[in-house]
């Protein structure tokens, strides 16, 4: 380790004279960051600037080949989301008149049935490529305040710039601490 | 050689099937059986449960412990012996599970077997798979470094039921899974043969 870092991390402020010391060595440091970053910089801007050209010359194309790309996959997914579902349905009205008597099928013909369903197709194969589908397991809420507490997360700068603005929250109020600014 | 459909399947030849078509063929078909020490223990703790109410008296016993059964399901013979089963005053289906790998909620509610019984029920009983409440007893075992196997200890610590349920839209699915499987066995005994 440094010296100047040993220096900083044994310090204990408990008076005036210690928190002029942390001044001192906070602005040294500071300082030496500040040179640190102007000599990364030589480097990075450059490079940065280089980036940014040859990201922004294919930009345009990138952006229409998404939303493309995007459309393309949506359809599919939406296609294919709506066969598995009417597929599920179909087995589904047929599993419902399984059972004895006029009018309900018997279980070997449900089955003959349920293989006579067209299925969807689970992969497409053309010149160019393939694709095959996966299942995602997406949330769908279907009662919100049936959700038990645990899962719910709490949106801490919206509390916390509504109580700025004066906004009265049960369970939240504003808390003071002070944070130390250097000038050098 | 063709296929003679007069062998009946049960859920441990399917799932062989599935795992290795090879030796499923070795062990079903041309009657090669292999046996484990997973597998004789597993037999062991099966008869004693059914034979002794005060071995491992916490896992619950059923009115009809080892109850066989065999159907005709279109012309695919099937046979079926689940461990526990209620059909007087509670509808309840059954099975011990004894092994290393670990059963959970999700396996419970995957396995095929419970499906294939409770398919062979409404077969032969009429009963909808939907009235049957369903239990998997796990006991785990762990092997002692010895070629030998024990339950892990202590085994009323480390016992654990789950409970699942089966819809009669699983039973129809699966009876297209035995089709379907019972196809490819066919298709595969007569390309070995």
């Amino acid at each position: 380790m440094f010296p100047i870092v040993t220096e900083a991390i044994n310090v204990t402020i408990n008076n005036k004279e210690t928190l002029e010391t942390a001044t001192e060595l906070l602005s040294k440091l500071n300082r030496l960051n500040d040179k640190i970053i102007e000599e990364k910089e030589k480097v990075t801007k450059p490079l940065n600037e280089a980036l940014k050209a040859e990201r922004s010359r294919w930009k345009p194309i990138e952006v229409q080949h998404q939303q493309a790309i995007d459309h393309l996959r949506a359809e599919m997914s939406r296609y294919q989301t709506e066969e598995i579902k009417r597929q599920g349905e179909e087995k589904a009205k047929i599993a419902s008149r399984i059972g004895e008597g006029k009018g309900k099928l018997k279980l070997d013909t449900a089955v003959k049935k349920m293989e006579e369903i067209e299925k969807p197709e689970t992969s497409v194969t053309t010149a160019t490529g393939m694709i095959k589908f996966r299942e995602d397991k997406v949330l769908k809420v279907t009662n919100l305040s049936s959700i038990p507490k645990k899962y719910f997360i709490l949106n801490e700068s919206l509390v916390l710039s509504d109580l700025k603005a004066g906004v009265a929250i049960p369970g939240a109020e504003l808390d003071i601490k002070m944070v130390p600014l250097n000038f050098r | 050689m063709k296929f003679d459909n007069v062998r009946p399947l049960s859920w441990s030849s399917i799932s062989s099937f599935e795992w290795n078509p090879e030796e499923w063929f070795e062990s079903y078909y041309l009657g090669k059986k292999k046996t484990s020490k997973e597998m004789e223990f597993g037999s062991v703790v099966d008869k004693k449960l059914q034979t002794d109410p005060t071995y491992l008296p916490f896992v619950p016993r059923y009115e009809h412990m080892q109850y066989p059964m065999q159907i005709m399901f279109g012309k695919i013979p099937l046979v079926g012996i689940p461990d526990g089963l209620n059909l007087t005053d509670s509808l309840v289906l059954a099975d011990y599970k004894t092994g290393k790998k670990a059963w959970n909620k999700k396996r419970a509610d995957e396995t095929g077997q419970l499906t294939m019984y409770l398919l062979m029920l409404y077969v032969t009983k009429k009963i909808t798979p939907e009235k049957f409440k369903l239990f998997i007893h796990w006991l785990p075992t762990k092997e002692n470094g010895d070629f030998s196997i024990s339950f892990v200890e202590p085994i009323e610590k480390y016992y654990k039921v789950f409970e699942t349920k089966r819809t009669m839209l699983d039973v129809l699915n699966f009876g297209a899974y035995i089709n379907e499987t019972y196809e490819k066995m066919r298709k595969y005994v007569e390309a070995r043969t």
